[in-house]
């Protein structure tokens, strides 16, 4: 399972809403709100995967962008079929 | 991963994210991978580093565990990020690990299959570094003007100073230039021309205060995406606005205040149009004016190195005269500006006359906080040094320069643009720290600095071969060796019908000697003869110098595949075979130029790791900008000497070298990365954001370059210190067209650029099958009109034609960019659509900076 954390920015008068639609793409949990930046993070069982949804998310509408902070891969089993 | 390492990544996780929004849980756990501590685990270790992708420079910290990376966090501690990353930081690892990884040196022994993905063995190191250096040697005895390095801003710094010292010292050449000629040889010129030192005034956080940003010719949300995050969310304050400049709506376009679209070169005439009116209606700053600056007239219709003109345009009258300029008066220039009225603007750019009137606007409002950010529509262009010139222009008739939320900025392409290719001399013109090979001090002060005999670098008085006349010199066989690292010519380069021989008049690549230094087979690797496997990003440690004049430091985390090499190791040994017997005065060649660090007989470094080696080569390049022996125990008298004109020799002046100070290596790894000029206060190292600006150092001023060598007291406290007469100079430009104009053979203008998921030719983003499905194919950008009009429709086959060459592209009309009618884009990083066929040759005549963006095309639809 590849864990990432993220920043999703908003315009300002959509980030509650944009924090209500988060929660509906696989994986992604809401942890906090601040000002128009949402933290978030990504579960999913490969970096392709965890890239997929962060992609997916620029497209919400009201998302300014969608900045990676942190990206753990150890357990991806298409970087590293044999572990680390 | 079992339940509590998982729930200790994730909280870890959070908290790092909480902590980049300034947010509350970012003190929920005790530790975070900033630190090499237990709880990270025993086996991990944390390592400190630049992003490997764009030319943000984004500071990442790697961990690594058993030999492989397991994490990428954003390095809160490097001001040009601050914690933060695009999504393609998720491939910061998986760039490393692509199936096909170069891992042993290859030797090409039948050049019949040049151009193929055949015919490549196996070698060892030692055969492989033996053919190299005896086809280097053999050229550089019979005749030097034949062989050539073609280097890369994503070389790291230290690689790029040896390297260039190998060609300059070593070889004698000047046959060397970095692909950052292909991206922003027209702002260094510009900075040259108007500052007399390169790079900007500013920094990134200009865009914290910034109330006004203006994107001319950049698409910073595909090619810059952490810079534009960073400048949305200032917008998001409410305090900001964005006006985006373009000649096509892009991604950027997408949440600007005002999307202001011109073509046919028109940015030269809109900028001189602005200036016409703040001078006309007196909105000028006139004390900034008196204090600071000086006027100048450059050469007016200078041609282009186009299709007539081919191999001669350099040696021409018109290249002969193209960079000249004389003084004349501020009325003067005023005078050239009255033709420039919003009507005569409108008619030529195609802006319209309310655009034209809002950038004037913000402009003549002295309180007004302004950013100007460029990029390759700026730089790219036939006229490319003209606009840079032009930008600056407007910022300094206002004073809106090295002041917190206000400057002219041009950001770059590749991680070390600025580091590597302008800032040790691997450009054909220059030498380390902004000396050219022109300038005799210039020669004599490196000579010092390299413990040289004195006159040893008059044989490198010339320019040598720039990067398009490089590939012209090899296309037509006058070219037997060819270098080339951390690049993909054979893809970025213009005009590659010509350059690959498909014309098939110009086959000079068959017969020219290539070694390729790389990581991935490319489409360079397959008309290579030698190619090199090296080791990549963090396999090694290295520096780059982003845009923001950062330097950082990126440690080694892993160690390189298979036989991968570091490529510093590969130059050490090529240069020790190809200087074998040679003398520099009495002392041994190689010993002379790289004896401190490299011991030839043992084949290798001479200190056990490779930050001591770098420690060392780095105070030997820090000498250059540290020049006082009572600071820098690596100086001498003769090097201060020729610095301080002691001599009085005439034409020579105090060489001002501190204006880009460097600190000892160590303090970018204690302070994540410093911006230079970086100053020792009382044993405390400290970096300049805002260059010429009088203020604190330690809030990010100049105080002691000012101090040193500036005047205090001038108009906005700042001091051009480092230029001549410290004014800098406003240059008029006026509009001049494009090489090439739409005529009823060639309809439709062609631009081409970058997107988001693939960085450049795509030879690391390609390997990332995410990355490669988000964005599979190069399609051509089409505007549905147009599509209609020629009885096309989306993912139909055209072959686009020009006077260049032809590729076959599929039409869309629903791509990332959406051009007006007559006119196209496509991006260059599919090697299947190898759209650098059909682009013009045509380079801005003072920067040799191709123009990218405006080759005439038609489209032809295949049946």
């Amino acid at each position: 399972m590849v864990i990432s954390s993220l920043l999703v920015n908003t315009v300002a008068d959509r980030t509650e809403a944009v924090a209500a639609e988060l929660p509906g793409f696989p994986g992604v949990e809401v942890h906090e709100i601040n000002g128009f930046k949402i933290v978030i993070t990504i579960e999913a069982e490969t970096v392709d995967d965890s890239h997929a949804i962060a992609s997916k998310l620029a497209g919400i509408d009201g998302v300014l962008g969608v900045n990676l902070v942190y990206a753990n891969f150890e357990d991806d089993p298409s970087l590293y079929p044999d572990g680390v | 991963m079992d339940v509590s390492r998982r729930s200790f990544i994730k909280s870890t996780a959070v908290a790092l994210a909480s902590a980049a929004a300034a947010g509350t849980l970012s003190t929920m756990v005790g530790c975070s991978p900033k630190e090499n501590t237990p709880s990270n685990g025993a086996d991990t270790e944390t390592k400190l580093a630049v992003c490997r992708f764009c030319g943000c420079g984004c500071g990442v910290l790697v961990q690594s565990k058993n030999g492989k990376l397991i994490s990428v966090v954003g390095d809160p501690d490097n001001d040009s990020n601050r914690g933060l990353n695009c999504v393609k930081g998720y491939y910061l690892a998986k760039a490393l690990t692509g199936e096909d990884r170069l891992t042993k040196p290859l030797i090409r022994d039948d050049k019949s299959t040049k151009g193929t993905t055949e015919g490549l063995r196996e070698a060892t190191w030692e055969e492989a570094l033996d053919l190299v250096a005896s086809k280097l040697r053999e050229t550089w005895k019979s005749d030097k003007s034949r062989l050539g390095f073609w280097g890369s801003g994503q070389q790291p710094i230290l690689e790029g100073y040896a390297t260039a010292k190998f060609w300059k010292a070593g070889l004698r050449s000047n046959n060397i230039d970095p692909n950052a000629r292909l991206c922003m040889a027209s702002a260094v010129v510009g900075f040259m021309n108007v500052f007399q030192t390169d790079e900007p005034a500013g920094c990134y956080a200009d865009i914290d205060d910034a109330e006004l940003i203006i994107t001319w010719g950049a698409n910073m949300a595909e090619a810059h995406p952490m810079l534009y995050s960073r400048f949305m969310a200032r917008m998001q304050t409410g305090d900001c606005k964005h006006y985006d400049v373009t000649t096509l709506r892009t991604r950027t376009s997408a949440n600007a205040d005002k999307v202001m679209l011109f073509g046919n070169n028109g940015d030269l005439a809109i900028l001189n149009c602005i200036a016409n009116y703040l001078i006309k209606n007196g909105t000028y700053d006139k004390a900034f004016v008196k204090d600071h600056l000086q006027f100048k007239m450059g050469e007016e219709n200078i041609g282009n190195s186009d299709w007539e003109v081919k191999d001669g345009y350099d040696k021409s009258e018109d290249g002969q005269r193209a960079d000249a300029l004389k003084p004349c008066t501020f009325e003067d220039y005023a005078k050239r500006l009255e033709k420039y009225t919003w009507e005569y603007t409108a008619k030529i750019s195609g802006m319209a006359i309310d655009d034209l009137k809002a950038l004037y606007k913000a402009f003549a409002d002295p309180k007004l906080k302004i950013v100007s950010f460029w990029t390759m529509g700026v730089n790219q262009h036939n006229r490319g040094t003209w606009v840079n010139h032009n930008i600056y222009n407007i910022h300094l008739l206002t004073g809106k320069i090295a002041k917190p939320g206000c400057g002219p900025f041009s950001l770059t392409g590749q991680p070390s643009a600025c580091g590597t290719a302008r800032e040790v001399g691997t450009f054909s013109h220059r030498l380390p720290a902004d000396l050219v090979v022109a300038n005799p001090q210039h020669r004599r002060f490196s000579e010092a600095v390299w413990n040289l005999p004195e006159g040893w670098l008059e044989d490198i008085a010339q320019p040598g071969y720039h990067t398009t006349k490089m590939f012209r010199e090899m296309s037509n066989g006058n070219l037997d060796f060819l270098w080339s690292a951390h690049n993909n010519w054979a893809q970025s380069m213009t005009d590659l019908t010509r350059f690959l021989g498909r014309d098939g008049e110009h086959m000079g690549i068959f017969d020219c000697f290539i070694t390729v230094s790389e990581v991935y087979p490319t489409i360079s690797t397959q008309y290579a003869d030698v190619v090199l496997p090296a080791a990549m990003w963090v396999e090694r440690e290295g520096m780059f110098g982003n845009g923001e004049r950062r330097t950082a430091v990126f440690e080694k985390a892993i160690d390189p595949p298979g036989d991968a090499k570091w490529d510093l190791w590969m130059l050490m040994e090529i240069a020790k075979r190809v200087l074998e017997g040679e003398k520099i005065g009495d002392d041994d060649a190689f010993d002379l130029l790289f004896g401190k660090w490299y011991d030839k007989e043992a084949a290798d470094f001479k200190f056990e790791t490779q930050r001591e080696v770098l420690t060392e080569m780095w105070n030997e390049y820090r000498t250059f900008s540290n020049p006082d022996p009572k600071q820098n125990e690596y100086s001498n008298e003769r090097i201060i000497n020729i610095h301080d004109n002691v001599d009085n020799v005439e034409g020579w002046g105090v060489m001002k070298m501190e204006a880009k100070q460097l600190a000892p290596y160590d303090q970018y790894i204690e302070n994540h990365g410093m911006t230079w000029p970086c100053r020792e206060v009382d044993g405390k190292w400290m970096a300049t954001k805002w260059r010429f600006s009088d203020g604190k150092q330690e809030d990010g001023f100049d105080e002691y370059g000012v101090a040193q060598y500036g005047d205090a007291g001038l108009r906005k406290g700042v001091s051009f210190y480092k230029t001549a007469d410290k004014r800098p100079s406003v240059v008029f430009r006026p509009w001049e067209p494009p090489a090439e104009v739409p005529d009823n053979e060639y309809p439709f203008v062609f631009c081409t650029g970058r997107l988001l998921e693939h960085w450049h030719t795509g030879s690391m983003t390609r390997r990332v099958e995410e990355l490669d499905r988000a964005l599979p194919e190069a399609l051509l950008d089409m505007n549905p009109k147009d599509v209609e009009k020629m009885g096309l429709k989306d993912g139909d086959r055209v072959r686009l034609v020009s006077r260049w060459g032809e590729v076959e592209i599929t039409v869309s009309t629903a791509g990332r960019t959406e051009p007006p009618q007559g006119y196209l884009f496509a991006p260059f990083f599919a090697e299947e659509t190898l759209i650098n066929l059909v682009v013009q040759e045509a380079y801005c005549p003072l920067s040799k900076e191709p123009d990218f963006k405006k080759t005439c095309v038609r489209v032809e639809k295949v049946s």
